[in-house]
């Protein structure tokens, strides 16, 4: 019987088809244009010298020093210039267009941006930072991509049919299931947590709240269901999910959980980031298995159902 | 090859060691490592904060460069140990050289569209950490900003920035939300126009 760090190593040091790491890389990169792209008429404020945080004020900050930091040497026309770089590189990563490269100068860009202003960062931008920097390790060009047409053409070579180290995927899935681990110990740390009153007091910060809720969400009892819900589906989310049989329902969990708190509160792309990290639990040959359906799905929508019907004649 | 994988695998494993550390919380405050003195029992039922002690005062500072470098850092400490439990918005009062005042008001977004909502939110994860008093260093650049914000004409630049803090409690369970937001100056700084010129875009 081998022993289970054995047993671990070669779970995480596994060889696969690339399917999931390139629809982690499509979302991805779809999310941090979007990320970036929604910035474009702050970028003087976020990032400017004469903005929110100037080099100096970012200087006394406890956070930075050593960081990866090139904005601070660039003016504001320099700096334009590098956010366009980088809108450049995700569109590069969404087609999978000289992906490493494009993956690579995402990541980078990103850590820069972050280490430039930190105070107007949430958890949502640090879990993005992370998982494109794992996947500019990894060989997520090699499906769903131009790079791979592009080979295909000029070498005759399915990049696609090639296994690849798995190692960035399992890597995503761990630092998701980390969060959670985290998060539900940080919230035991709290009274509020423990008594089960955090909803009662966060529905109640008028500047966090997005779309109106019914009254019943101001409720006690709704109080203690939705915080005790929280703590137990985060618990789930870092220690059931890895069980193939409970893995579905809770990720579903998840994702309830994400949709009602984007619905409710107002922040921006926490959700949809974390949630995105769920495709990272399930392999290649699933995410193949989906992606072929919602093709079959999207063909059958495209085309009318009377003119399918329908034979060439239009008999 | 083999020299390949080993050196792979030594270098994802350190980086799986430094984001396990830089994960996990911080020691509760009135729970830090050898600052109290319990009973045994105590003891063991508070291991897991001797243990997050032990994390974050011996093991995470052997990650400190590695992190900062590569962007590992993280802080899963979404709304806890205890969420925000005090409605906030703040504005500044800028007055110009003329003598005259105007009002300048954070985005908030209770006040904003949706969509606006949406984009600006990142003004309001600044306020919410700016405006802490642990963060008064940031105080300073926080009325440049407004100064430059509000700056508009050469011959008539702000002179003085007045921050001010807009605070209303949340309820107790159960009970009533009366209360009315209460408003208190934070920061009052004269502000240097030649400054303001230099930095203008």
């Amino acid at each position: 019987m081998t022993s289970p760090l054995i047993r671990f190593d070669s779970w995480f040091f596994a060889k696969g088809k690339p399917h999931t790491l390139a629809l982690l890389r499509i979302v991805f990169c779809s999310i941090a244009f979007l990320v970036l792209l929604i910035q474009s008429s702050f970028l003087y404020d976020y990032y400017g010298q004469g903005g929110l945080l100037s080099v100096e004020g970012l200087e006394l900050w406890q956070w930075t020093g050593e960081g990866f930091n090139p904005l601070k040497y660039l003016s504001f026309k320099e700096l334009v210039a590098f956010y366009t770089v980088i809108l450049f590189a995700c569109i590069g990563g969404i087609l999978g267009l000289f992906t490493r490269v494009s993956l690579i100068i995402t990541a980078l860009g990103f850590l820069a941006f972050h280490n430039r202003n930190p105070l107007i960062l949430n958890s949502g931008d640090a879990l993005l930072r992370l998982v494109l920097t794992y996947l500019a390790c990894s060989s997520c060009g090699n499906a769903y991509s131009l790079d791979r047409l592009r080979v295909l053409r000029s070498k005759k070579v399915d990049l696609a049919e090639q296994e690849v180290n798995l190692w960035p995927q399992r890597l995503i899935a761990i630092q998701i299931a980390l969060l959670y681990f985290s998060a539900a110990w940080f919230k035991m740390q709290g009274v509020l947590w423990r008594e089960g009153l955090v909803i009662w007091f966060v529905s109640r910060i008028e500047e966090l709240q997005r779309f109106p809720v019914p009254e019943f969400f101001y409720s006690l009892w709704f109080s203690k269901v939705a915080t005790y819900g929280t703590l137990i589906l985060e618990l789930a989310l870092c220690t059931l999910v890895w069980f193939k049989p409970y893995r579905s329902w809770i990720l579903a969990g998840g994702v309830l959980l994400h949709a009602g708190i984007s619905y409710q509160f107002n922040i921006p792309f926490f959700g949809l980031i974390t949630v995105s990290c769920y495709l990272a639990f399930y392999s290649s040959s699933e995410i193949q298995h989906f992606m072929k359906m919602l093709y079959k799905r999207v063909t059958s929508v495209r085309r009318p159902r009377s003119l399918r019907k329908l034979s060439p004649t239009g008999s | 090859m083999i020299v390949r994988s080993i050196v792979v695998r030594a270098v994802v494993y350190f980086h799986l060691l430094a984001i396990l550390s830089y994960a996990l919380p911080t020691p509760p405050e009135n729970m830090k490592i050898g600052v109290y003195d319990v009973s045994l029992s105590e003891k063991i039922g508070a291991w897991p904060a001797y243990f997050l002690g032990w994390n974050s005062v011996s093991v995470r500072p052997l990650f400190d460069t590695y992190v900062r470098l590569t962007g590992a850092h993280q802080h899963w400490n979404m709304f806890a140990p205890t969420p925000i439990h005090e409605n906030l918005w703040v504005d500044a009062t800028v007055t110009y050289k003329s003598g005259a005042e105007k009002q300048y008001v954070f985005p908030r977004n209770s006040k904003l569209t949706i969509v606006d909502g949406f984009i600006q939110e990142r003004y309001w994860k600044y306020l919410d950490s700016v405006q802490e008093e642990s963060n008064a260093i940031m105080w300073p650049d926080m009325a440049r900003f407004v100064a430059q914000k509000m700056y508009k004409h050469h011959e008539d630049p702000p002179v003085r920035v007045r921050l001010h803090r807009h605070t209303k409690p949340v309820s107790e369970p159960g009970s009533k939300d009366d209360a009315e937001y209460t408003n208190f100056t934070f920061y009052d700084t004269p502000i240097s126009s030649k400054n303001l010129k230099k930095e203008r875009v």
